[in-house]
């Protein structure tokens, strides 16, 4: 089976010759890819593309460079998800910035930004030196030739979930092959009672709608979307800080439609799940709308946030006196913390470090979940698919 | 308080008590087993009798256990026991009556044999041509044993017939597709003289995945058939005992054992007389499996004011299948 229609585009890829990481040439090509899109009005109507093209401009990108000792190591397959519609490109600039040829698997279903930002990749990508050297494919999993693919390819990307990265494990590859993985993590959010009861009104309204804008983006599928919601304080400064801040929750909630059916159904799915689970006791009787669901959780250690039916707007609460106690509980499964404390992100991976915990990955302000990274998953993506070279002093 | 929705509080008290699922529902997403009007009715949404079972009684009650004919995989299961199954045959006499008429005539289906009697399990049709069988003094099954038209079975069974009126039931794919055949075949039209009725449901969706219209297919049948009447009905196997006939003014109509309520599909919310969303199916007959209120995928309308049918039950259009996005997330690269 061919790994793309057109086979010349296999011997293209497999044989174009890797260059160096944050190349210039390359960095000007994303360059112009973000500015055909932020041109192209039509690429306004999606949030996330624009957020994409901003994104992948030189002058972004290169707040991760570190090093310009660095070389590809060939030809780069990504295996990207489906639902999530332009991850394929966020995959790509990991190949393609660490100067690697690429082919990368786009969701199959229709999205309009897919299409859109594709038909600019691939005009672009026709009238540079790039061409032959980076492709997309669209077509299903079950109709590509893993096992092939992973026979003769140098890297491989693996987007989740457990599922796929285990198949993909199973799959023979070169001895020297790079496999970066992506499996299953879940996201939690950290509140400070202390700084909900002294933020001023707009500030409050601020941080409510970025955290609805986390717990219902990709109806809180993503692992970066928040299914626990950890409150740090006194008891009693957590009790009157919790009505303050989801009364301005609910008045975002009222404004909105966050949800469509499929979410809606899943939703009340989720509930009643959670309901046989034996988990009932935890839930209050939530009514047929739009809000996020409360689910208190002081019976429930903080890692069954990964294993509970939580989607489409449903979260569980925390309770902690102080950072430490909780950086304490966090397993090596959590990825984002997306954070509201007056300690900031410094102060939390601060306590992360001493503490010695394995989890968190990204430490964001609220509403930044989603926002795009080259480090991915505590991994390093461009030194992940690219080598470093080591020069030894003397040699001339 | 209304009696219809006494005897839907009665059933819904009733699956709380018996259905874990029913019972999480009416707890959790709704609040309350018992409703004040017919909107505050708990639902089950219709994707549930794939993923759950669905029953109220104990096995050794289980009369028939139901499913439906999707081509997804997974198919939803109705459980029946003696009771429900008794009244689901008496209302949909009771209904079909006034459509139909009270006496009974030889009927040509447009099926098999082993269809009506299960052979590849109990499905929708075989729950159709069963129910309808109330309106046959004898039924005669176009497609053999062979899965081949029977044309020469069907026209002796239709010249031995001492009746003038004949009933031609059968799904509506179905229907097409012998018909197909049947020209294929070309068997010389059309089959028969006699005045017939056309009795057929099922939906429109295959019809439609291949361009027929409404009338290409009424068309079609009359090519073959001097067909008098036609009737479309509507119904779903999760919800036995609940049955529209198409009326002769275009409009389905509630009945004394059924009632609709109109959803929006991304709110939920009930709509307006001429607004679009989907159908939620009320219905008394459901006591074996907590299939009295269902939330249905299929998209329609009620249109205010009195039919020129005659029927003073409220009146709704069936408008297709309500086609929703995907849930979002980024778990399935596999």
């Amino acid at each position: 089976m061919t790994l793309c229609n057109d086979s010349l585009c296999e011997r293209d890829l497999l044989v174009a010759q890797p260059c160096q990481a944050w190349d210039a040439g390359r960095l000007d090509f994303l360059d112009r890819v973000s500015s055909a899109v932020t041109k192209d009005k039509r690429a306004r109507e999606y949030p996330d593309l624009m957020t994409m093209a901003y994104f992948c401009r030189s002058s972004s990108l290169k707040r991760w460079l570190d090093t310009d000792l660095r070389c590809g190591i060939g030809a780069v397959f990504h295996l990207t998800p489906n639902n999530v519609p332009l991850n394929f490109f966020l995959s790509f600039l990991f190949g393609f910035v660490s100067g690697n040829s690429n082919l990368v698997k786009v969701p199959v279903r229709e999205f309009p930004q897919v299409d859109l930002l594709l038909d600019i990749l691939n005009r672009l990508l026709d009238e540079s030196v790039y061409r032959g050297s980076q492709r997309f494919i669209r077509e299903s999993h079950s109709s590509i030739d893993l096992a092939a693919i992973f026979q003769r390819f140098d890297g491989f990307v693996v987007w989740g979930g457990d599922t796929a990265v285990e198949s993909c494990r199973c799959l023979p590859r070169k001895m020297r092959s790079r496999l970066i993985e992506f499996p299953d993590r879940y996201s939690l959010a950290l509140i400070s009672a202390g700084t909900v009861l002294k933020s001023d009104p707009k500030t409050l309204r601020t941080q409510a709608s970025r955290f609805v804008a986390d717990v219902t983006l990709f109806d809180q599928n993503a692992c970066s979307s928040p299914k626990g919601l950890c409150w740090l304080g006194a008891p009693s400064e957590i009790r009157d800080a919790k009505k303050v801040f989801w009364k301005a929750v609910d008045i975002c909630t009222e404004a909105k439609e966050y949800f469509n059916y499929r979410s809606l159904i899943t939703r009340i799915n989720n509930i009643v799940e959670f309901a046989l689970s034996a988990d009932e006791a935890a839930l209050v009787p939530m009514g047929l709308n739009n809000k996020i669901l409360r689910i208190p959780g002081s019976k429930m250690r903080l890692d069954k946030c990964k294993h509970l039916p939580l989607s489409c707007g449903m979260t569980i609460e925390f309770e902690f006196s102080e950072l430490k106690e909780f950086c304490r509980v966090l397993d090596q499964d959590v990825q984002t913390l997306s954070a509201w404390i007056d300690e900031g992100s410094s102060g939390i991976v601060e306590a992360i470090r001493v503490v010695g915990s394995k989890g968190v990955d990204r430490v964001v302000q609220f509403g930044e979940t989603t926002s795009p990274s080259l480090v991915w998953d505590g991994i390093g993506t461009i030194n992940a698919l690219s080598r470093e070279f080591d020069v030894l002093r003397g040699v001339k | 308080m209304d009696k219809f929705l006494l005897s839907i509080n009665y059933l819904s008290r009733k699956h709380f008590e018996k259905n874990a699922v029913f019972r999480a529902l009416a707890n959790h997403v709704f609040c309350s087993v018992e409703a004040n009007s017919l909107e505050e009715v708990p639902f089950v949404p219709i994707s549930f009798f794939k993923r759950y079972q669905l029953s109220s009684v104990d096995p050794e009650d289980i009369h028939k256990v139901m499913h439906s004919s999707g081509t997804g995989g997974v198919k939803s299961k109705v459980f029946i026991d003696k009771r429900t199954a008794i009244l689901q045959s008496k209302i949909l006499r009771q209904i079909g009556s006034k459509i139909m008429g009270s006496g009974k005539s030889p009927m040509l289906v447009f099926d098999s044999l082993s269809t009506r009697v299960g052979a590849g399990g109990y499905g929708a049709r075989s729950a159709a041509i069963n129910g309808f069988r109330a309106f046959a003094s004898k039924q005669f099954f176009m497609v053999d044993a062979n899965g081949g038209i029977d044309v020469e079975g069907a026209r002796e069974f239709l010249e031995a017939s001492d009746s003038e009126d004949f009933i031609i039931f059968g799904f509506t794919f179905v229907i097409w597709e012998i018909l197909e055949k049947l020209d294929q075949l070309a068997v010389k039209k059309p089959l028969s003289l006699a005045s017939f009725r056309l009795v057929h449901g099922g939906g429109w969706k295959k019809l439609q995945h291949l361009g027929v219209s409404e009338v290409e297919f009424a068309n079609k049948v009359k090519q073959w058939f001097p067909v008098a009447s036609i009737v479309n009905y509507y119904g779903m196997i999760e919800q036995v005992g609940s049955i529209f006939f198409e009326c002769q003014s275009g409009f389905y109509h509630e009945s004394d054992f059924s009632r609709v309520i109109i959803r929006d599909p991304n709110t939920l919310t009930v709509r307006n007389d001429g607004e679009i969303g989907l159908l939620q199916l009320l219905s008394v007959v459901p006591e074996s499996y907590p299939g009295h209120s269902i939330l249905s995928e299929d998209l329609g309308m009620f249109q205010a004011g009195i039919c020129s049918c005659g029927d003073k039950h409220k009146r709704f259009k069936v408008l297709g299948r309500y086609s929703s996005s995907e849930l979002r997330g980024c778990s399935d690269a596999m």
